[in-house]
C-alpha cells in the first residue's frame, strides 16, 4: 500500500486500498438490486418509481453514513453516538428554531454541527475518551437541549429551498444530485488530499502514523468536525424536504448510518474507506425499510425485523470480510 | 509510561495474581483500597449531602429504603454493562433489553410462570448468542448491540405496546424474606456489589476474564477460548438485565419497555465513574455500585429542587465528562512526576 505520508513528497497514484477490491465493491449493489427486486415483489408490482423513491431516500442515510465513515477510519473503533442528535437539533435550527432569516439559520445549523463534532474531537483527542463515550456524553447533552428548541416553532422551511430539494425529472431528483456532489468531494478528500493520506495511515496503524509525522490529535478533531457538518447537512436536507423538523427526526439514522458503513465494505479496524460501499449500504438499509413497511405490521414486528435484518445483514459482511482477510493471509 | 495506548495503561494479564501489573511495571492496588473507586464514593456523598440538604429525613431507615429500592434497578443494569464493557464492548441497547424484561415479568411471569421464566432465560440466551455472533463474525460489539436494542423494542412492543402489567405476588413477597430493622434493599444493594467483587477480582475464573477483555492476544496464548469468555461475560450481564427487569417491575409495579431507556447512559457513567476504563478490561465492581447508587440519586435531587427532570441525560453527560477529564488530569500528573 503506497500511503506512507511525506514519503519523498511523490503524489501516489494508486488509490489507498488494494486492487482486488472491484469484487467486494460490487455484491453491496448486487445486494441492493437484489433486495429492491424483493421489494417489487412485496409490494405486488416491478417498478423504478419504488427504486428511485428509495434512492432519494436513501440520500440523507448516505451522508451520514459517510460521516461515520470518516469516524471510524481513524482506526480506533470510535463512532459519532451524537449523530442522530446533531441532525436534529440542526434540524430544528434550520426550520425556524432562531429567528433569523433562512440561509443564516442554515448555516448556523451547519456550524453546530461542526461545533459539535469538534467537540466530540477534543474529548477524544485532548482528554483522551474513547470515541464513544466521548460522543455519547455529548450526544445526551443534545439531546436536553433539543429539549428546549422543540418549544419553540419549527416549521419555517425557506420556500426556494423547499421547491428546489423535491424537484424531480424523470426519476432523478435534487436531492440525489446533492448527494452525488458531496460523495464525490468526500471521495476527492479521502483520495485525493493529503488529509486523506493521513487519515488511512492513522487507521492502518496509529503508532506508525504518528511516527510519521501524521498530527494524530488534529486529524481526530478534523475526522469529528466532517462527521458533525455532514450530520448538520443532512438535518438542513431532511428538514427542506419534510417541510418541517419534528421529535427524535434523527433517531433512526444512528442504526442506519453505522450498518450502512458496514455492510458497505469499510473495515471497522480503519484504514480503508469506500465512497460507493458506504453509498450503496444505505440503499441496501434503506430498501429493507422500504421493505418493511410495506409489509405494513405493527410498529413492534417492524422495530424486530429491522433488528434482526441488520444483525443478519452486518453478520453476513463481517463473515465475508473475515473470510477474505483469512484468504488473504494464506495467499501470502 | 511505556506501553500505553493512547495515554491510559494497558493491563497485562496475569490470570492467577490477585493485583494485575500494570505495563510500567509497578502492580496495580486492588480491592476496597483501590484509588479508583474513590471518585464514586465521593460522588455519592455528594448526592447525600444534597438530599440532606432537601429533606433530613432522607437518612432514615425509610429513606434509605425508597433510596436503595429505585437504586437497584441502576446497580443491576451497571453491573451488566460493566461485564459488556469489560468483553471490550458496549451495550448500547441495554436499556431497552430491561425494558424487555421488565415487560415480560409483569405479564407472562404473572399469567404463566412457566412461560415466563422460560422468557426470561430466552433473554440470556440472546445475549450469549450476540456474544458468539460478534466472536464468530469479527463484527465491532456495537453494531450487533445496537442491532440488538431493536430486537428488545420490538419483542416488548409485541408483547405490550402500551405501558400496563402487573407485579407478581410471590416475587414483591420474595423480596421481603429478609432481617427486619435493615431494608432489603441495603442486603441486595450490598450483596450485588460483594458478589462482584467475589466474581471479578478474588476468583481464579473472574482473572481470566478480566485478562480476556485486557488484552486478547495474551488470553488466546494461555489456551483459553475467548468464545467461551466473551460467552460467559455476556451471559452474566444477561442475567444482570433480567434482574433489574425484575427489580423495575417491583418497583414500579407495571411495566414498560420504553421506561428503561435513561438507564443506558447511566450505566455506562456509572461503570466509568467507578473506576472503570473502556479499553483494557478494568472494571471495579465496588466502585460500579457505589456509583449506580449515586447516579440514581440524580433524579430525585432534580425533582427536590424542583429542576425539570428532562434535564437527568444532560446532568449525567456532564457527571460523566467531568469525571473522565479529572482522571485524564489526574493520569497527566501523574506520567509527569
Amino acid at each position: 500500500m503506497s500511503a506512507v505520508p511525506g514519503a519523498g513528497g511523490a503524489r501516489a497514484s494508486r488509490p489507498p486500498w488494494p486492487a482486488d477490491l472491484p469484487v467486494a465493491r460490487a455484491w453491496p449493489w448486487a445486494a441492493a438490486v437484489i433486495l429492491w427486486l424483493i421489494a417489487c415483489a412485496v409490494s405486488g408490482g416491478f417498478s423504478f418509481q419504488l427504486l428511485f423513491a428509495s434512492l432519494t431516500l436513501a440520500v440523507f442515510l448516505a451522508l451520514a453514513g459517510l460521516g461515520q465513515m470518516v469516524v471510524l477510519a481513524s482506526g480506533d473503533g470510535s463512532f459519532d453516538l451524537s449523530l442522530p442528535y446533531t441532525i436534529t437539533l440542526a434540524g430544528y435550527i434550520s426550520a425556524g428554531a432562531i429567528s433569523a432569516p433562512a440561509p443564516e439559520r442554515i448555516l448556523v445549523a451547519v456550524a453546530v454541527g461542526m461545533a459539535v463534532g469538534a467537540a466530540n474531537g477534543v474529548l477524544t483527542s485532548v482528554l483522551k475518551f474513547p470515541g464513544i463515550i466521548a460522543s455519547l456524553a455529548i450526544g445526551y447533552v443534545l439531546f436536553t437541549l433539543i429539549l428546549f428548541v422543540e418549544a419553540n416553532p419549527a416549521t419555517s422551511v425557506s420556500g426556494g429551498l423547499y421547491r428546489f430539494i423535491r424537484l424531480q425529472a424523470d426519476g432523478a431528483s435534487a436531492v440525489l444530485v446533492i448527494e452525488v456532489a458531496i460523495a464525490l468531494v468526500v471521495a476527492a478528500l479521502l483520495a485525493r488530499t493529503v488529509y486523506g493520506r493521513f487519515l488511512h495511515a492513522m487507521g492502518q496503524s496509529r503508532r506508525a502514523a504518528a511516527l510519521a509525522g501524521v498530527p494524530v490529535r488534529r486529524m481526530i478533531v478534523t475526522n469529528f468536525v466532517v462527521c458533525g457538518v455532514l450530520a448538520g447537512c443532512v438535518g438542513v436536507l431532511l428538514t427542506a424536504y419534510d417541510g418541517g423538523a419534528f421529535a427524535n427526526m434523527g433517531d433512526t439514522y444512528l442504526l442506519g448510518s453505522v450498518a450502512a458503513v458496514v455492510v458497505g465494505g469499510t473495515p471497522v479496524g480503519g484504514g480503508k474507506t469506500s465512497v460507493a460501499g458506504t453509498l450503496a449500504g444505505a440503499l441496501i438499509m434503506t430498501l429493507l425499510v422500504t421493505m418493511l413497511e410495506l409489509t405494513n405490521a405493527s410498529p413492534g414486528a417492524q422495530d424486530l425485523s429491522e433488528g434482526l435484518a441488520v444483525i443478519a445483514v452486518v453478520a453476513g459482511a463481517g463473515l465475508a470480510a473475515r473470510v477474505r482477510r483469512r484468504q488473504k493471509g494464506a495467499a501470502r | 509510561m511505556s506501553g500505553t495506548a493512547g495515554g491510559q495503561a494497558v493491563l497485562l494479564p496475569d490470570p492467577g495474581a490477585w493485583r494485575p501489573r500494570l505495563a510500567d511495571g509497578t502492580r496495580a492496588v486492588a480491592g476496597l483500597r483501590d484509588a479508583r473507586a474513590g471518585v464514586s464514593v465521593v460522588l455519592l456523598i455528594i448526592m447525600v449531602a444534597g438530599l440532606l440538604l432537601r429533606d433530613p429525613r432522607a437518612l432514615t431507615s425509610v429513606g434509605v429504603d425508597l433510596l436503595l429500592q429505585s437504586a437497584l434497578p441502576v446497580v443491576l443494569v451497571a453491573m451488566g454493562q460493566q461485564f459488556i464493557i469489560l468483553a471490550g464492548d458496549f451495550d448500547i441497547g441495554i436499556g431497552y433489553a430491561v425494558g424487555l424484561a421488565n415487560v415480560v415479568a409483569a405479564t407472562l411471569l404473572v399469567s404463566n410462570v412457566g412461560l415466563g421464566i422460560l422468557a426470561l432465560a430466552g433473554i440470556v440466551a440472546a445475549y450469549v448468542a450476540m456474544a458468539v455472533i460478534i466472536e464468530v463474525t469479527e463484527v465491532p460489539g456495537i453494531v450487533i448491540t445496537l442491532g440488538g436494542s431493536f430486537v428488545w423494542l420490538g419483542l416488548g412492543l409485541l408483547m405490550q405496546p402500551a405501558p400496563g402489567g402487573a407485579v407478581p405476588g410471590w416475587l414483591a413477597g420474595a423480596l421481603g424474606a429478609f432481617l427486619p430493622g435493615i431494608p432489603e434493599p441495603v442486603y441486595l444493594t450490598v450483596g450485588l456489589a460483594v458478589a462482584g467483587f467475589l466474581i471479578l477480582r478474588r476468583s481464579a475464573w473472574g482473572a481470566g476474564l478480566r485478562g480476556f477483555g485486557g488484552s486478547r492476544k495474551a488470553f488466546v496464548r494461555t489456551g483459553r477460548s475467548p468464545l467461551a469468555a466473551r460467552a460467559a461475560l455476556y451471559a452474566l450481564a444477561g442475567l444482570c438485565v433480567v434482574g433489574a427487569g425484575l427489580m423495575t417491575t417491583v418497583v414500579f409495579a407495571s411495566s414498560d419497555v420504553n421506561g428503561s431507556q435513561t438507564l443506558t447512559l447511566a450505566s455506562v457513567a456509572a461503570v466509568i465513574i467507578g473506576g472503570g476504563q473502556f479499553i483494557g478490561g478494568v472494571v471495579d465492581p465496588i466502585g460500579t455500585v457505589l456509583a449506580a447508587v449515586a447516579l440514581s440519586v440524580v433524579p430525585v435531587l432534580l425533582g427536590g429542587f424542583n429542576v425539570n427532570t428532562n434535564y437527568q441525560p444532560a446532568v449525567e453527560g456532564v457527571i460523566l465528562i467531568l469525571v473522565m477529564t479529572l482522571r485524564w488530569a489526574a493520569q497527566r500528573r501523574g506520567a509527569a512526576q
